[in-house]
């Protein structure tokens, strides 16, 4: 009844992204970003919780799941890899502009995009912890801020580095970057929080509150070019962008490098969720063994 | 052991496509016969140019590549290094597992007995 009732809630989810999408797709020029956007989001997120609810009926069958993805993901991450690099080095056009600097674009805006991805995850996943307390959840949503602070530590790190050829600086405190540094913030207080809570039960309980606030700065630095007069570029990309902002096969290249570090998203939440699962196996096995002394 | 060894092989030539592509005749330079595009959304207010870049195109081009090789670089080495560090604590859990199994399986035929 729980799973129906899970994969319910997947579809329904699902039907909603589709259905922005297609309103995203009759509103911008770019749409296609924006359909990608919310697919993977519909790929992952509903998945995600869908997995947490099978884990928990068919460890077994789950346990191979993973495997059998994990194997399919690495390969098809690989070949994607390259042929990013192929057409970031070898095919975009060079920008009148920036020069090749902004080639970092290809990197730094999917990774940026991707960085908005984890708060979404742990708020669906601290919702569901905090009313039936299955350990799933939580394991979704530690795993994803941790892949959340690899992203957003090199969503920064790219992003500085790119600001010092145009910017001339390496740092400025303006609304986009200072948001996006809070977002990093928070998901370091989020592992702080859990690393010293006085027990594991309530380090997980209070992580998922903070995780359920601050999944809320996601929205605001999504929204930062748009509410705020920022030095930081407008959305190329997305619903808050205007049409035709890029060129045909920048955006092309730009999908494909999406596409790269999405499919990396997925296969390093994946290997985080198999580490947590045997974590807690240890523990229990740990546990058993003080009951048998 | 052979599968390590194309791994690995296959992450020194991801790590060592740009560096070739950077010594190769440079793509860089040899614009789209269309030129040079722009983003359109990205003003020149937005920008600070240093001015050797707008001297001309191949001069544009070859300007702050370190900074592209220094992004690249570091997000692949740090993919690889989490990925890497994920694997090998994996590994450790599971022999630990192993031995915390049969441990447990010692302590409860003793107990038993």
């Amino acid at each position: 009844m729980r799973a129906a009732a899970a994969v319910t809630l997947g579809w329904v989810w699902v039907a909603l992204n589709a259905l922005s999408a297609i309103y995203a797709l009759s509103k911008t020029g770019l749409g296609v970003m924006w359909f990608a956007e919310l697919l993977v989001v519909a790929l992952l997120a509903s998945p995600g919780a869908l997995l947490v609810a099978w884990g928990r009926r068919r460890p077994q069958r789950y346990e191979e799941f993973m495997q059998l993805a994990k194997q399919v993901l690495l390969p098809i991450t690989g070949v994607m890899m390259l042929l990013t690099l192929s057409m970031v080095f070898l095919w975009v056009p060079t920008d009148a502009n920036l020069g090749v600097s902004q080639r970092i674009f290809y990197f730094h805006v999917p990774l940026a995009i991707m960085s908005l991805l984890p708060p979404f995850l742990v708020s669906l996943s601290s919702i569901g912890y905090l009313w039936r307390r299955n350990e799933g959840w939580d394991a979704l949503s530690l795993s994803a801020v941790e892949v959340g602070v690899l992203f957003t530590t090199l969503t920064l790190a790219t992003g500085s580095i790119w600001a010092r050829p145009t910017w001339g600086v390496w740092w400025r405190w303006d609304p986009m970057l200072t948001t996006f540094f809070i977002l990093w913030l928070m998901y370091l207080g989020y592992l702080l929080l859990r690393a010293y809570a006085p027990s594991p039960d309530q380090g997980a309980r209070y992580s998922a509150v903070l995780g359920i606030v601050g999944s809320v700065n996601s929205v605001i630095v999504y929204m930062a070019t748009v509410w705020w007069n920022t030095q930081h570029p407008e959305k190329v990309v997305g619903p808050a962008a205007e049409a035709g902002s890029l060129d045909a096969r920048m955006g092309v290249a730009l999908l494909v490098a999406f596409a790269t570090f999405a499919l990396l998203f997925a296969y390093v939440l994946l290997e985080r969720l198999s580490l947590r699962r045997d974590e807690a196996q240890v523990e229990v096995l740990r546990a058993q063994l003080e009951e048998a002394r | 052991m052979r599968k390590k060894k194309a791994l690995w092989l296959g992450v020194l030539a991801l790590l060592a496509l740009p560096w070739v592509a950077m010594w190769a005749p440079h793509p860089f330079t040899t614009s789209t016969p269309e030129g040079t595009v722009s983003l359109q959304s990205w003003p020149d207010h937005h920008l600070a140019l240093p001015t050797d870049q707008a001297e001309g195109e191949d001069t544009k081009a070859q300007a702050n590549l370190p900074f592209l090789f220094a992004v690249y670089t570091i997000t692949w080495i740090a993919f690889f290094g989490y990925a890497f560090y994920l694997s090998r604590r994996q590994a450790e859990l599971r022999q630990e597992i192993q031995a915390l199994q049969e441990e447990v399986a010692r302590r409860r035929q003793q107990s038993s007995q």
